[in-house]
């Protein structure tokens, strides 16, 4: 690295690069910033020794930085962020959202990949990893609809709900493009089972992530990526949420920040509700269908909520026999068993089964284990 | 002088004759056994000669020599005693040598002189085949299956006397039926569950092996206890299969023959030896066996240790257990109808989706524990739920046992007229002729293969199992559209799970 090189290194080059040391999160690295005054000089007191303080960091952690410090090529790793087209973003830029003017809580610096942030309406659409396919179909639905009204759905990118309200916005042809904010660095795709998705929204959408690239999704930075998705958001909508789900993270976070909270009402005897449920009791809007979030956003679309669909689950829908109806109805929308449908519809078994087989094969059902749940009307 | 008595050594859980000769000469009085004793053979020696002189005789004051043929064979256990007590005194002129041929023995002595059961007398006396053959008074409830040529004796001195021809030789014993105290369990016991049962009935008229899948306290255990109810009840022949391997594992305590099916349930806590049977010199049969031509329970499946889990498979598929040691491999008897039950996840809630609390990986943690090959061996494969305290009251009682199995005879009787073997154990390549499917089911098939839902290999077993449907609803001709949906619906994928 020549002076030369240094010398005209931006000052996110140098936050960049502090951002990629082991166990250095937005608390850390503000603490830094605070007592050393900006990136380049905290950078330069980890390289050159000098006095490191901060709270609660031990003298081994401080030591740690400063061995992977010395390794690291500032100059380098920041001409390879923009080769790659990760943009780093500071309060002050352009792209910086309004929105994290005033958090409390603000990340200090934030990749991001794909098309700018801007100042359009944003809803969060999250909800649980392991929730039933009515959640997953709702936030398919909520997805392809807020889009399709030209507001931006930011999620998470967790298997689910969150993966669901983005494969809902790309059904959109002309939908405004989601964000999806990660807890891991953008270029570090997880889960796994989404690379795909990841892809299309780190190029046709916006990934933002405050991890620097590289970073593994370790345990602690899923709760503070959850503050980001509220305070990117006009509305949270919670799909679907287990009693003590990650999504009522995004909640708290929210009503810190006086971002509407919208939940999804669903069986009162569905674990994977009890969440969304409780949240309704405690007075979040409940959200009945796209048009309740628009509301409670105030947006009134550009177009409407049904234009450019590409594609959707429920073309296909032929006319089903009288047992077919029978069998359907009593499969209600809750997940049941062969067991419980034969009860309901005193058929025998084979008849059911060869009924269910037919609903399955038409969309209007789903199987999940020997679980079958009923996903269309 | 030299005599000759035969008795028989257990090896697994079938007897093997060996020849207890014994030399009696002048010389320096001793007592010396050749021929692969081991050592509770070689502690023979001063049991025979307590139990001797306790009957009143004298110990010989002579150089004995017991040779125990074939010498290959490794001989294990007390069952020789009698025999070599025999030999003894007939070799030193104390016993009239013609008495004492052709005779066959079994026994074990204890010091007082008497004759003590032993295990395994059924395949013993089996082996030795002579025109008399001694057993200890306990065994005679199997030996009694044996026919004319047991004569049970309680003490020694008493089988000197007979031999002697002091008194007159007992006769046969009696064919005694075990006491079966508890009434078996019945279906009727169970409310509800209504596809359970039907998988039940399936499972007996096919022999296919079942796992249920369910919550703790959803019935899984209970209903497993009902199967062996609705098998047919053992022929003669079974019964004497299933008899000689419990007699073999000691497991008879004095009864006789076993008319009941098998019902075993291993803790999951069981080694691999102690499931497909091994271990050390005695080879003892193993659950596997012990539950031959009935049922073997495995609750908690994903609880057994994975490499005794694939211990089983070769067995389930062969019928028999095949066991290598170093000094012999051994064959059992192992035809089972398998019943498994597990929980859909280790947080124990009902597996439906949105219900479980488990993370991802707990959930891959405890799903590995099952190999998929192993899960192949379950044609059945059903969740099942708690009914709801409401429900219990209201739901009906379901047919009893007697009903259920009289449809089950009639569905094995369909299944045997018309391919000689059960539908779980007919042969891919035969299925064509006797499993031949509608169009519709054909059509409903493949398409389960494109979709990636069924392998090759579970289309086979589907259309087994849809077989089995057929037979017990009394049709012959080709397996409908119906009953594939129900084959295959009650053969779903318990880890395809919640997304």
């Amino acid at each position: 690295m020549t002076l030369h090189e240094i010398d005209t290194l931006p000052e996110s080059a140098w936050l960049a690069a502090l951002c990629a040391l082991p166990g250095l999160g937005p608390a850390r690295l503000r603490g830094l910033l605070v007592t050393h005054g900006d990136g380049r000089s905290a950078w330069a007191a980890l390289v050159g020794n000098g006095p490191i303080a901060l709270d609660r960091v031990g003298s081994d952690t401080i030591t740690q930085w400063r061995t992977v410090a010395r390794r690291y090529d500032v100059a380098d790793r920041w001409s390879a962020l923009q080769q790659l087209g990760i943009r780093v973003l500071r309060p002050g830029d352009d792209e910086w959202p309004r929105r994290l003017q005033d958090d409390p809580d603000p990340p200090v610096i934030l990749f991001a990949t794909g098309v700018a942030l801007d100042t359009a309406p944003t809803v969060a659409i999250v909800g649980t990893r392991r929730g039933s396919a009515y959640g997953r179909r709702i936030a398919w639905e909520f997805g392809a609809g807020l889009a399709s009204a030209g507001v931006r759905v930011v999620s998470g990118l967790a298997l689910g709900v969150d993966g669901s309200a983005h494969e809902g916005v790309f059904t959109q042809r002309h939908g405004a493009p989601p964000i999806g904010v990660v807890a891991s660095g953008v270029d570090v795709v997880y889960p796994k089972r989404h690379r795909s998705l990841w892809g299309r929204v780190g190029t046709e959408g916006t990934l933002v992530a405050e991890a620097a690239p590289g970073t593994t999704p370790e345990p602690w930075r899923f709760p503070a990526r959850n503050r980001i998705i509220a305070a990117l958001a006009d509305a949270v909508v919670v799909v679907e949420s287990h009693e003590n789900g990650g999504s009522l993270i995004t909640v708290d976070e929210a009503l810190e920040r006086g971002v509407l909270v919208g939940a999804v009402p669903g069986a009162i005897d569905s674990a994977s509700a009890k969440g969304t449920n409780r949240l309704i009791a405690d007075g979040a809007t409940p959200i009945l269908d796209v048009e309740a979030i628009l509301q409670l956003i105030g947006h009134t679309p550009g177009s409407s909520p049904s234009a450019d669909v590409v594609n959707s689950p429920e073309t296909d829908q032929p006319a089903l026999g009288a047992t077919s109806e029978q069998v359907i109805e009593a499969i209600g929308w809750s997940p049941v068993l062969l067991e419980h449908v034969c009860l309901r519809v005193d058929l025998d078994p084979s008849t059911v089964a060869l009924a269910i087989e037919g609903l399955v094969a038409t969309g209007r059902c789903v199987r999940s284990g020997g679980w079958i749940e009923r996903v269309a009307s | 002088m030299l005599a000759r008595i035969r008795t028989a050594t257990l090896l697994g859980v079938s007897g093997h004759l060996v020849d207890v000769e014994v030399h009696a000469s002048d010389g320096v009085p001793g007592f010396t056994v050749v021929g692969m004793p081991d050592t509770s053979v070689r502690e023979a020696r001063d049991r025979v000669r307590s139990a001797l002189i306790s009957s009143g005789e004298q110990w010989p004051k002579k150089r004995i020599t017991v040779n125990l043929a074939p010498s290959a064979l490794k001989k294990t256990g007390a069952v020789l005693d009698v025999a070599i007590a025999l030999g003894v005194m007939a070799a030193s002129g104390d016993l009239d040598l013609d008495a004492v041929s052709g005779l066959g023995a079994i026994g074990e002595l204890g010091l007082d002189g008497s004759i003590r059961p032993v295990r395994g007398a059924l395949p013993l006396a089996d082996a030795i085949g002579t025109r008399r053959v001694v057993v200890p008074f306990g065994n005679a409830g199997e030996a009694a299956l044996l026919g004319d040529s047991m004569r049970p004796f309680a003490h020694l001195r008493d089988l000197l006397s007979c031999l002697r021809g002091h008194t007159a030789w007992p006769d046969a014993p009696e064919t005694v039926e075990r006491n079966e105290s508890r009434p078996a369990p019945d279906l009727a016991d169970i409310r509800g569950q209504a596809i359970a049962k039907q998988a039940l009935a399936i499972a007996a008229s096919g022999g296919h092996h079942t796992l249920f899948i369910g919550p703790p306290g959803a019935g899984k255990t209970m209903l497993a206890k009902r199967l062996p109810g609705l098998l047919p009840p053992l022929d003669d022949a079974e019964s004497l299969d299933v008899t000689r391997i419990q007699s073999a594992a000691g497991a008879l305590h004095g009864a006789g023959a076993i008319r009941r099916r098998p019902f075993r349930a291993p803790h999951h806590s069981a080694s691999s030896v102690s499931l497909v049977g091994g271990g050390s010199a005695t080879m003892r049969p193993g659950e596997l066996s012990m539950a031959h031509r009935g049922v073997l329970f495995l609750d908690e499946l994903g609880e057994f240790a994975p490499a005794a889990l694939d211990g089983l498979r070769q067995p389930l598929e062969e019928g028999e257990v095949r066991v290598s040691r170093a000094h012999r491999s051994m064959t059992y008897p192992a035809d089972v109808l398998l019943v498994a039950a597990m929980n859909p996840c280790p947080c124990g809630e009902s597996g439906a989706p949105g219900a479980c609390r488990c993370s991802d990986a707990q959930r891959a943690r405890y799903h590995r524990r099952v190999s998929g090959p192993l899960l192949d061996r379950f044609d059945l494969r059903l969740s099942i739920q708690r009914p709801a305290p409401a429900e219990l009251f209201s739901l009906p009682d379901g047919a009893p046992t007697s009903e259920v199995a009289a449809r089950v005879g009639e569905a094995r009787s369909r299944a045997l007229a018309r391919q000689g073997c059960l539908n779980g154990a007919l042969r891919d390549d035969l299925l064509d002729r006797h499993a031949t499917l509608e169009p519709e089911a054909q059509t409903l098939l493949e398409r389960a293969v494109e979709q990636g839902r069924l392998s090759a290999r579970g289309v086979s077993r589907v259309r087994t199992v849809g077989r089995t449907i057929a037979d017990l609803a009394e049709r012959d001709g080709a397996v409908g559209l119906a009953d594939v949906c129900l084959a295959m619906s009650l053969r779903i994928d318990p880890f395809g799970g919640v997304r």
